[in-house]
């Protein structure tokens, strides 16, 4: 059983509204706002290393540009959302 | 079905209702659509449907256009401030092509323009039935219910306190229906099936269907939709009279029962006067009117009212011949029935004096 | 050596993913930062985790949240202003055996519609109403609601809802829980990870209520409108954890023992 968390997202930046929420939940701070725009016009978050798939970020986007959630320890709210 | 009852014009409108296969009916109580509450209650009881005394009438006429979305058939009912208060959701119900039955019981006839055209916001029209005889109440009754599911669209029937308190003997008809479509819009859960959409705001559609259309265009199609009732609802009218009759009387609803009663008695002097009654106040029965205008040398409307109908006749004879209007708002003092207008004496002098001015040469 | 994502995707297990049937239909145009389109998804995941959506009807009110219906794949009719509970009773007595829900707004609910709400609960209607309080008519442009709290900025109290003049804002889910026809009434919220999860359970077992016929269930769930209420936003969600939630605390004000139980 690994005891670091490691993980990563599916990120769909295109739809995209740049509210920055993620940014602010993410609690290891691997997200961060790009300075280009997407095709709509927003600023969109990347991906840094470092992240654990604790999908907090998922949960708070109200544009639901995280598609999907990757993780090498299964988590325990993992179980609840599915 | 076939035997006579001696019953009241309430419990025709709601055995009707219940024979037409109703199975939802909300309300509030008001004079005199009262009556028909306790009758609908009774009725729907019978047959396993659901009748809901609302706490307002604005929650009454929602209900019902949650029912009638589900494809079930539905009524609603109310006396005119009522009325006022459910414009907000009838004016949309036709817009969201909710097929419902409405009945208003009236207290005098002040309420044909809304009858006809609506009282609330939007472009749209009612179908609209005035009977006046128990007999009738119930027939129209099973029509309604079967032109609102044939064109998809409100329908109103037009009963007044007078009907629904009169007992006569009547007897209910079969009514063919065998010619309706299923209804591929019932919002009723999309098992097996797209989800459907029941919107005043995009009208009736399938989620994802793109031809779904925006507000403006759908205010721009209820024209469409009214041109098309207009020319395709059957218009029904009575007439009498008229290959002789100088003058003609048009007179809708239980009042023209004694509109007809004075022009028999003023026949019987020898004065050539006829009668049109209409029957569907909308579509308005142009027909029937333009034949009495063109035999005619006048016609004289009488109505419980300031003069509402008599638009529609003016409209439609279009200055051919004078139109008079000899009605007159006209209630009892118990502020729910029809006032002294309708007495005999009265009204045979009215139609007297339009005669008898109508034969002095100008 | 950090791995590229696609490295270390293929090491990692799928823990999470959009639910297919409630979501999957793309961009919606509520403003950046809106908690709207979040109180839907949880609703809609709900209803995917039950397995309910092609037995279920949605009755939408009329505010921003109208604009996000195609996002839910289910059968739907568009009430007018405040009327949804009525309309959802026409068509629950028709259809008992379907679940029935209503989505409806604080200016929707609240303000032009609690007689509706009030009544629905208290003849224990057997459907289930979702009111999402932002504490403004976002719709409009940001106008005070019954909810908007005192001292609170919209486009109508410019400079704060006064409480001599406008009164005190309705707190709806503890107004609910004290009707007898009230089988469930909670109020949870989407300013945070945590308090998403704990409402997504306050909905399930509003949608379990109904399913075992207990009687009217209600869910206030409090969303953010950075744009109603003049913030940034990623200001708003701290103004909720700081301010909103203290006034409308969250919680459940009326559980039945048997869905406590079955929780
Ligand atoms: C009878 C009626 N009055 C007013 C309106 C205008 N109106 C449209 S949306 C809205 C506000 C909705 O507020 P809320 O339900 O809180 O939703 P939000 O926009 O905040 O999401 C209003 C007042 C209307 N559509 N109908
Ligand atoms: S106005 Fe407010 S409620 Fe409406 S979409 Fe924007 S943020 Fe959401
Ligand atoms: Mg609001």
């Amino acid at each position: 059983m690994p005891t670091k968390a490691i993980g990563t997202v599916d990120l769909d930046i295109e739809i995209c509204k740049g509210c920055e929420l993620c940014i602010k939940v993410c609690p290891v701070n691997v997200l961060e706002m790009s300075r280009e725009f997407n095709t709509i016009g927003f600023r969109y978050p990347i991906l840094l290393d470092g992240c654990t798939g604790c999908e907090m970020c998922a949960l708070i986007c109200p544009d639901f540009c995280f598609t999907a959630i990757y993780r090498n320890i299964p988590n325990k709210r993992a179980a609840e959302i599915q | 079905m076939g035997d006579k009852q001696l019953i009241d014009g309430s419990k025709a409108i709601a055995h009707s209702a219940a024979l037409a296969g109703c199975r939802f009916y909300a309300s509030y109580p008001i004079q005199p659509n009262s009556h028909l509450i306790e009758e609908m209650t009774q009725e729907l009881a019978k047959i396993g449907g659901v009748t809901m005394n609302a706490e307002s009438e604005g929650e009454a006429i929602n209900m019902v256009w949650g029912a009638a979305a589900t494809g079930n058939r539905a009524m609603c009912s109310t006396t005119v401030t009522g009325m006022s208060l459910m414009h907000e959701a009838m004016s949309e119900m036709f817009a969201a092509e909710v097929a419902y039955v409405f009945v208003h019981m009236a207290r005098g006839q002040t309420e044909y323009r809304v009858g006809t055209r609506g009282g609330g916001h939007g472009e749209y029209r009612y179908i609209s039935y005035a009977p006046h005889t128990v007999q009738e109440a119930a027939d129209l009754t099973r029509l309604a219910f079967y032109t609102a599911d044939k064109f998809r669209t409100p329908v109103m029937i037009q009963a007044d306190y007078i009907l629904t308190h009169t007992v006569e003997a009547m007897e209910f008809h079969d009514f063919d229906e065998s010619d309706l479509k299923e209804k591929d819009w019932a919002i009723d859960g999309a098992k097996g099936r797209v989800p459907r959409i029941n919107s005043f705001i995009r009208g009736t559609y399938s989620l994802g269907d793109k031809s779904a259309m925006a507000y403006g265009e759908l205010q721009e199609r209820a024209m469409e939709r009214i041109a098309y009732l207009e020319e395709n609802v059957p218009s029904l009218a009575e007439t009498g009279h008229l290959d002789d009759a100088d003058l003609v009387v048009i007179s809708y609803g239980y009042v023209s029962r004694f509109a007809k009663y004075a022009v028999g008695l003023l026949r019987e002097e020898g004065m050539k006067i006829g009668f049109v009654r209409p029957i569907t106040m909308w579509p308005f029965p142009k027909k029937e009117v333009l034949e009495a205008a063109e035999k005619a040398k006048a016609l004289a409307v009488f109505e419980l009212n300031n003069g509402q109908m008599v638009d529609d006749v003016r409209l439609t004879v279009l200055g051919r011949v004078p139109v008079h209007f000899i009605g007159r708002i006209s209630q009892d003092d118990s502020g729910f029935g029809m006032g002294k207008a309708i007495e005999i004496p009265n009204l045979t002098a009215k139609i007297r004096e339009t005669y008898e001015q109508m034969k002095v040469p100008a | 050596m950090p791995m590229t994502k696609e490295q270390a995707k293929e090491q990692l297990k799928k823990v999470w993913s959009l639910p297919k049937n409630s979501v999957n239909l793309g961009t919606h145009h509520m403003c950046p930062g809106c908690g709207e389109p979040m109180a839907y998804r949880i609703i809609g995941e709900i209803i995917e985790e039950m397995g309910i959506q092609e037995n279920l009807i949605q009755v939408a009110g009329i505010g921003c949240y109208s604009a996000l219906d195609v996002m839910m794949q289910n059968d739907r009719i568009n009430a007018l202003h405040g009327r949804a509970p009525s309309v959802a009773t026409g068509v629950k007595r028709m259809l008992p055996d379907r679940f029935v829900i209503t989505i409806q707004g604080d200016g929707d609910l609240v303000s032009e519609g609690i007689a509706e709400a009030v009544h629905c609960a208290a003849r224990g209607e057997n459907f289930t109403v979702f009111l999402l309080n932002n504490m403004v008519n976002g719709e409009t442009g940001g106008h005070m609601t019954a909810t908007t709290m005192v001292g609170h900025k919209t486009k109508s109290t410019l400079q704060g809802r006064d409480a001599k003049v406008h009164g005190m804002p309705i707190k709806t889910a503890e107004l609910l829980a004290q009707l007898e026809g009230t089988a469930y009434s909670a109020r949870g919220s989407v300013h945070s990870p945590a308090a998403i999860i704990r409402t997504k359970r306050m909905v399930r077992k509003a949608l379990h209520a109904q399913r075992d016929n207990l009687g009217f269930s209600f869910v206030e769930i409090l969303t953010m409108c950075p744009t109603g209420w003049f913030m940034e936003t990623w200001e708003a969600p701290q103004f909720m954890e700081d301010t909103m939630t203290k006034y409308f605390t969250l919680g459940e004000f009326k559980v039945p023992e048997a869905v406590e139980a079955a929780a």
